[in-house]
């Protein structure tokens, strides 16, 4: 028998295994194609202060091995997600979530944070300062060390639970962001959100996206995302969530290796609503082909 | 919804570029005309959504249009291959606010699903009047098809080469209906919507993320709330539509 479990700063998995935000809604929709309790956690929808509609259409443009998401984190609103969401996804899933948190000011931030800290489901925090997609917030704070360090304190102050700082692959170096992170007490580092990217309609002569800009994903960023794991791990003790076109149980490994402790799987859901299922059916396969026993033993082995 | 593997029964080209094609497998997920399936192929990242044509319990024929790489990819799949398919995606269309005598406008490759919806409404022995649109006539297909059901079609061509010349919603003017189901590309379905003199059912397209309405990639504002093409669409009522 091999064992699965990991643990997020006190938070035990039943394996590595999480959704990414933005690639599962809040979950429970997935609940009538599988029994989603097999899933390590969630990450859900990325939930800001007010409603958001969005970015209007076309959002998505297909890439080579991937896609370009302009979403613009629609949501409903902390207060809906708290009264309608959460308990919809309570009634199919009885894990600790995680909750992911977006803003366009520090207070935003600590507002949505301190709203949610009181919530039974939410098991950690992941603090969006990465989204290529809304404008004067998102991925600013993610781009500037002091302004990451600045939220984090913020969302710090007004919550219990492990806080752990999503970051944006579009800096010029990520270890310092991360460390900036670590410095201002953030409990884990998640890493990677979207690259900025691009696609042009030959025939309108236009980028395809209403927002001109998208966030690529998919198998096409997972040696970006390998990379900047493998050095964020070189530079902070944090625990890592890794992620970037993760897809296979092999995939999983991979991104344990390079040094993150949890994987979430982002773009695979869109082509297949049942890609987490699969994966962790398959990681035993693949953990005993490869010798594995614990996975927790692989964490940051490649180095 | 449900993902499995289809065996394709037949591939044939209906015009110089629109296919036929015939998937042999469960089809037990469709439950209404107007849904769509979603088409995982080798030559692409994301999955194909393509509009059930017509559908009874073994198979399931779609018509598409080859327009990229991955369209076509399938042209030149072989009877006997095989495809990974999400069938039973989207509302479909409502059939009980039809009327006795409802009118279908299709234009180009929205014209398919209408032919599963005229099936329908014909087993209701509802009077249905089909609007076919196309740009010119060698474009056009399924006219015989939807005779066959009993309705009464028009043809237009925006070049006059066959049936009346203009937009599908020339033949509106005059005509005598009670509900519109239409399904074509936007600047079509507002035409239908402007020119038509009662409520309707309207099937919208958009790009697509997942196509089961994880992504939010193809959100739109209605007069009931966003609603998400892929999952509360691709049918919309007119009332809620939202230009």
């Amino acid at each position: 028998m091999v064992n699965t479990k990991v643990e997020l700063s006190g938070l035990v998995l039943d394996n590595p295994v999480i959704p990414a935000s933005g690639t599962f809604g809040f979950g429970y929709e997935f609940a009538q194609w599988y029994d989603i309790n097999c899933l390590g956690s969630i990450s859900v929808k990325g939930t800001t202060k007010d409603p958001r509609f969005g970015n209007p259409t076309p959002r998505i443009a297909e890439t080579a091995s991937g896609m370009l998401n302009a979403v613009g984190l629609q949501n409903p609103g902390v207060e809906e997600v708290i009264k309608t969401e959460l308990p919809k996804l309570k009634e199919v899933y009885n894990k600790p979530i995680i909750a992911n948190v977006s803003g366009f000011a520090v207070e935003d931030y600590a507002y949505t944070c301190e709203k949610l800290n009181d919530h039974p489901q939410v098991g950690l925090f992941e603090v969006n300062i990465s989204c290529p997609n809304v404008h004067g917030g998102g991925m600013s704070f993610g781009t500037d060390p002091e302004m990451a360090a600045k939220v984090t304190k913020a969302v710090k102050a007004v919550t219990t639970k492990p806080v752990y700082i999503k970051l944006s692959p579009n800096v010029t170096d990520i270890t310092e962001i991360a460390a900036a992170c670590e410095d201002a007490g953030a409990d884990g580092i998640s890493l990677i959100n979207t690259l900025m990217g691009m696609r042009i309609d030959l025939k309108t002569r236009k980028p395809i996206l209403a927002n001109t800009t998208g966030g690529l994903s998919g198998p096409a960023i997972k040696p970006v995302a390998l990379n900047l794991v493998y050095k964020v791990y070189n530079r902070v003790k944090l625990p890592i969530i890794g992620m970037g076109g993760i897809a296979t149980a092999e995939d999983v490994i991979e991104m344990m290796l390079a040094g993150a402790t949890a994987v979430q799987v982002g773009a695979a859901n869109l082509v297949d609503p049942w890609a987490c299922q699969k994966i962790i059916e398959d990681l035993p396969r693949v953990m005993e082909k490869y010798g594995i026993k614990n996975l927790t033993d692989i964490i940051g082995g490649a180095h | 919804m449900t993902d499995k593997t289809y065996k394709i029964l037949e591939n044939t080209p209906l015009t110089s570029d629109v296919y036929k094609m015939i998937l042999e497998g469960d089809t037990s997920a469709i439950k209404a005309a107007g849904q769509f399936v979603n088409i995982k192929l080798t030559a692409k990242f994301l999955r194909r959504p393509i509009s059930i044509c017509d559908w009874n319990d073994t198979t399931i024929t779609i018509i598409y249009k080859v327009v990229g790489e991955g369209t076509d990819q399938m042209s030149k799949m072989e009877v006997g291959d095989t495809l990974e398919v999400l069938v039973g995606l989207g509302n479909g269309y409502n059939l009980e606010k039809s009327g006795d005598k409802p009118v279908l406008l299709g234009g180009g490759v929205g014209v398919p699903p209408l032919y599963g919806l005229a099936k329908l409404l014909r087993k209701q022995n509802k009077e249905v009047t089909v609007i076919l649109g196309f740009n010119t006539a060698s474009e056009i297909f399924y006219k015989n098809e939807f005779e066959a059901l009993g309705a009464k079609v028009f043809v237009t061509t925006v070049d006059g080469s066959m049936g009346v010349q203009g937009f599908a919603t020339k033949c509106l003017e005059g005509l005598d209906y009670t509900y519109y189901y239409t399904c074509g590309p936007k600047p079509m379905l507002k035409a239908v919507y402007d020119a038509a003199n009662t409520a309707g059912q309207l099937s919208f397209e958009e790009r697509m993320g997942c196509g089961f309405g994880a992504c939010m990639g193809c959100t739109c504002k209605t007069k009931s709330g966003n609603k998400r093409i892929c999952k509360e669409g691709p049918v919309l009522e007119s009332e809620d539509v939202i230009w």
